[in-house]
């Protein structure tokens, strides 16, 4: 902050506080040189000293009584009178002074007067459920509850109905004696008769459309991945990893032209299969349920059966409470 | 304490007072309503009206001053 006339007051002040760092003393020391006047005003300051006394806090409550002389502090105490807001102490000496003021009396009589009250001809049966504290506690929860229940359905309804399942999987001959095996694909005219149609259209979704009901795995591949050439070379796949999936034992596999491509799996038939398999084993669910877990800290929880599907959900906090029994067929 | 009592020419002061308490600000009236219907305390009116116990006292005190001073006209016309 740059010192100048107009707020080198506020500079004094914090200098005297000691609240200046050293580079804005510098500056201050320099803004005095340059305003020797204002040097002698800083020198006055400094000599203002207010010492702490030790003598004691005077009583005022004496003062109290010609207080109420005052109108406000008499309609101050009226209504404290009135809202039973009052010491007794204040209230004996609120009705002597009442006692020996007339007019203090009508004043008061009047504030009396604005105390209302019901007509009693008006009931109202449910005047408990109108109560403000306690629905705002039941919302609050409610949101709560709502959250995890939408989170919980997020992740335990079924997958996409428009994922592509396969009705027939076979990816290919199996032997367990052999991992490491040379794989030959031989040339594929399919493929090779459907991209290009691809490219002369110029639009793969006509194409697809097109021949829809003759190839439609085929088609499949086209679409995800680059227009296929035909496959004359060989293959050879050192190593396959056996442990976690069907593909397991790689075997030579001869792809001739006769073969028919619908029994094997593009990239994303392979993912939904997987999927789908670890739906039915309930992993997605229980994954989905330990996070719901911890997130609401051990008050939900779920019980599984004997194949480690889910049957029950639970929530219990403190204000609520419920359990849902799972449909295995959900 | 004094004991109150109403003036005669009161006999309407329910009116009297039901008018002024219209012509209140929405918070005002119901803290003073809550208050002299309901008989809740400083606090629970605060919890119900979202109010802290201070706000709430000194909505209080700005509504019994007001209606002081309209029932306080209207005695002085009934006077005249």
């Amino acid at each position: 902050m740059k010192i100048d006339r107009d707020n080198y007051e506020i500079c004094f002040i914090d200098y005297l506080d000691g609240n200046l760092s050293l580079d804005e003393v510098d500056a201050l020391l320099d803004f005095l040189n340059e305003n020797p006047e204002l040097k002698e005003e800083l020198k006055g300051l400094e000599q203002i000293r207010i010492e702490e006394t030790n003598e004691a806090t005077p009583d005022f409550y004496h003062l109290r009584k010609e207080d109420l002389d005052l109108p406000e502090i008499f309609e101050e105490t009226c209504i404290r009178a009135i809202e039973e807001d009052i010491t007794e102490k204040e209230r004996l000496q609120f009705t002597e002074y009442l006692k020996e003021n007339e007019e203090g009396q009508k004043i008061f009589e009047l504030f009396h007067a604005t105390i209302s009250e019901p007509d009693p001809f008006i009931v109202y049966d449910h005047k408990e459920k109108l109560k403000k504290k306690e629905r705002a506690i039941v919302l609050k929860y409610w949101y709560a509850i709502a959250a995890v229940i939408v989170l919980g359905l997020f992740f335990l309804l079924p997958r996409d109905k428009n994922t592509v399942v396969p009705q027939e999987i076979q990816i290919a001959q199996t032997n367990e004696n052999k991992t490491s095996v040379p794989m030959k694909i031989e040339k594929e005219p399919e493929v090779k008769a459907v991209v290009p149609e691809v490219k002369k259209a110029g639009s793969k979704l006509n194409t697809v459309t097109k021949k829809a009901e003759a190839t439609p795995e085929i088609e499949r591949i086209a679409e995800v991945i680059e227009p296929m050439k035909p496959l004359d070379t060989e293959i050879t796949i050192d190593r396959v990893i056996t442990e976690n999936f069907d593909l397991a034992q790689i075997s030579p596999v001869k792809i001739s032209s006769e073969k028919d491509y619908s029994k094997y799996l593009t990239i994303q038939q392979f993912i939904a299969k997987k999927m789908k398999e670890s739906e039915k084993k309930g992993v997605v669910e229980r994954f989905a349920l330990n996070t719901l877990k911890k997130i609401t800290g051990d008050k939900f929880t779920y019980q599984t059966n004997d194949v480690g599907k889910v049957k029950m959900i639970e929530f219990n906090s403190q204000l609520f409470a419920f359990s849902i029994p799972v449909n295995e067929e959900n | 304490m004094p004991k109150i009592s109403v003036n005669s020419h009161y006999s309407d002061l329910k009116e009297v007072l039901d008018e002024a308490l219209n012509r209140l600000p929405e918070v005002q009236r119901s803290v003073v309503l809550l208050r002299d219907y309901e008989g809740y305390s400083y606090e629970e009116i605060g919890e119900i009206t979202g109010l802290n116990e201070s706000q709430v006292k000194v909505y209080i005190y700005r509504a019994r001053v007001f209606l002081k001073n309209y029932i306080g006209q209207i005695e002085r016309v009934i006077d005249l």
